[in-house]
């Protein structure tokens, strides 16, 4: 595989992984917080 | 959100797209469509859903009307339920091979064909005057078992039949499509090694960021990937509440169909392709169009893995069945908005719906089987599949953003935003450069391709009047469309509920 090639491909893949897996992570942190008790001692 | 955006054109459209529109700097103006068209619609979309919801209008025509306080907006509306019903009839012709095909791969029928049994094997399917291979009833009993399969989950509603489909179909087609990548990128080199197959992909083509075509193509392939411009999105967007999120879901949305697009869509077809018949066969294939590619010289390269006759039966499983996954997942998006349209104004009950949607798809569909040789799918796959979903698009830019007003479809999409979006920039994206790029691509193809294709030039003399009548059964469900609305809001009117 030729270095260009293999920059573009390198460019694609990161370019669709990284936003994909940034969208999970802010989406199940999001979720966690959202689903987080109230701290020890106040009443639910 | 994602299963309907992943579909068969992820795995079939994109690579071909990719090869013959510069290799890797086809991925240049593809990302700044995405970033430029495809995320902004799909927020668009979303928006004009869950706001519609909100009115309790589940379909594009009560959703405009929410958005545009004018009698003409409902009738706008009309394109989310005709080319959401015209694509899921043929897309379900379609999905029925790939049915067909996973049945065909266990039968190992397809085992020790070469290349032009192959191309038999699929015409014969396609063709029933060609009975030499399948029986005229054949391909008549994987629509009807596709359709039933497709309409049995839609029957059972939103969160029972589609949410549940898309919770096993996805991983399915994901592990599928994981598998078959690593299988291919592993293989022994034969014609070539399948790293040249990514090596021909990916080679950069700098003249091909001239050329107009080349930019265009990529921004029709964001929109087909995305399905924006169908209003299958904004049909699921209408179940969420007031303030779930719709910026960061649905970027989230697009990021997901883009992995499966580009990592696994692109890692397969084309590498494998060339691994066993070389760059320049590849190059003839991509030519030939995505179903030579996915039903002739897949099934070719798959009776040439090493390891015998069940790697051959289990790699023919896992690539029909991954596009089947890919198929349903989408079809049965696109069947919701017409059923809400028809529970929310008619009353009618989820079954009766289904009933009389699925009539009309056997009917119409056993059209496109009948005639499929003579360019019947063709034209709807042109006039609703391609040319329709731009024009949607840009009504629901147009009734969202200007007429809604940009300020409010900005307040629309970041209620509730689990993401910083910045106002000002996204302004600026959703009335201008959003809508030029959807202009220019519309221009471009009214010139290129919309007035040749309605001109009929170049098509043989015995496909003519088979095109015409197409034509003809689509405008007789545009107006039956048109003539619906009129009457769900005369019946609105009636009972004294708001348009």
């Amino acid at each position: 595989m030729t270095d260009r090639a293999l920059a573009f491909l390198v460019f694609a893949w990161a370019f669709v992984l990284g936003l994909t897996g940034w969208c999970f992570y802010r989406l199940l942190k999001a979720d966690v917080d959202d689903d987080r008790l109230p701290p020890p001692g106040t009443s639910l | 959100m994602a299963g309907n955006a992943v579909g068969l054109g992820n795995f079939l459209r994109f690579p071909r797209q990719a090869v013959a529109n510069g290799g890797g700097t086809f991925m240049i103006p593809y990302f700044i469509a995405l970033l430029l068209v495809g995320i902004p619609l799909m927020w668009v979309e979303w928006g004009i859903g869950r706001r519609g919801g909100q009115a309790g209008h589940g379909s594009l025509p009560g959703q405009f009307s929410t958005l545009w306080k004018h009698p003409v907006a409902k009738y706008l509306g009309v394109m989310g339920l005709f080319n959401t019903l015209v694509v899921l009839i043929y897309y379900c012709y379609i999905e029925s091979w790939t049915l067909a095909w996973t049945f065909v791969s266990v039968a190992g029928s397809m085992r020790g064909l070469d290349e032009q049994g192959m191309k038999q094997f699929l015409y014969s399917y396609q063709n029933l005057s060609d009975p030499s291979v399948h029986a005229v009833w054949v391909p008549f009993l994987f629509f009807a078992l596709t359709l039933g399969l497709n309409f049995f989950v839609v029957s059972k509603g939103i969160s029972a039949g589609i949410e549940r489909l898309a919770k096993i179909g996805m991983p399915i087609l994901f592990l599928f499509a994981a598998l078959l990548v690593i299988r291919v990128l592993t293989l022994p080199p034969a014609a070539a090694s399948p790293w040249e197959g990514l090596n021909f992909m990916y080679t950069p083509d700098w003249a091909a960021l001239a050329r107009p075509s080349v930019w265009l193509a990529a921004a029709g392939q964001i929109f087909f990937t995305l399905s924006v411009g169908m209003g299958t999105l904004s049909a699921y967007a209408s179940y969420l509440r007031k303030n779930d999120d719709i910026a960061l879901s649905g970027l989230a949305t697009a990021a997901t169909n883009e992995t499966a697009e580009v990592v696994l869509g692109g890692s397969l077809a084309i590498p494998a392709v060339v691994t066993f018949f070389g760059v320049g066969a590849a190059v003839t294939i991509a030519q030939g169009g995505g179903f030579d590619l996915g039903f002739i010289s897949m099934p070719l390269v798959f009776n040439q893995l090493p390891g015998g006759a069940w790697v051959t039966t289990a790699a023919g499983v896992m690539w029909f069945g991954l596009l089947f996954f890919a198929g349903i997942t989408s079809s049965v998006a696109m069947a919701t908005p017409a059923l809400s349209f028809m529970e929310e104004n008619f009353g009618w009950r989820r079954q009766k719906s289904v009933a009389v949607i699925a009539t009309l798809a056997v009917t119409l569909g056993a059209l496109h089987i009948l005639y499929y040789q003579r360019g019947f799918l063709d034209e709807w796959d042109y006039w609703a599949g391609t040319f329709g979903l731009v024009v949607c698009a840009l009504l629901e830019v147009i009734v969202f953003v200007w007429l809604f007003g940009p300020d409010n479809a900005v307040a629309e999409i970041r209620q509730g935003a689990r993401m910083y979006l910045p106002p000002r920039l996204l302004r600026f994206v959703l009335t201008w450069v959003t809508p030029f790029f959807l202009l220019v691509l519309m221009g471009w193809w009214t010139v290129q391709e919309a007035i040749p294709t309605l001109l009929m030039r170049g098509r043989a003399p015995e496909e003519v009047a088979v095109r015409w009548a197409s034509r003809g059964v689509m405008a007789a469900l545009f107006v039956l469309q048109l003539w619906l609305i009129r009457l769900a809001w005369h019946r609105r009117a009636a009972e004294g509920r708001p348009g």
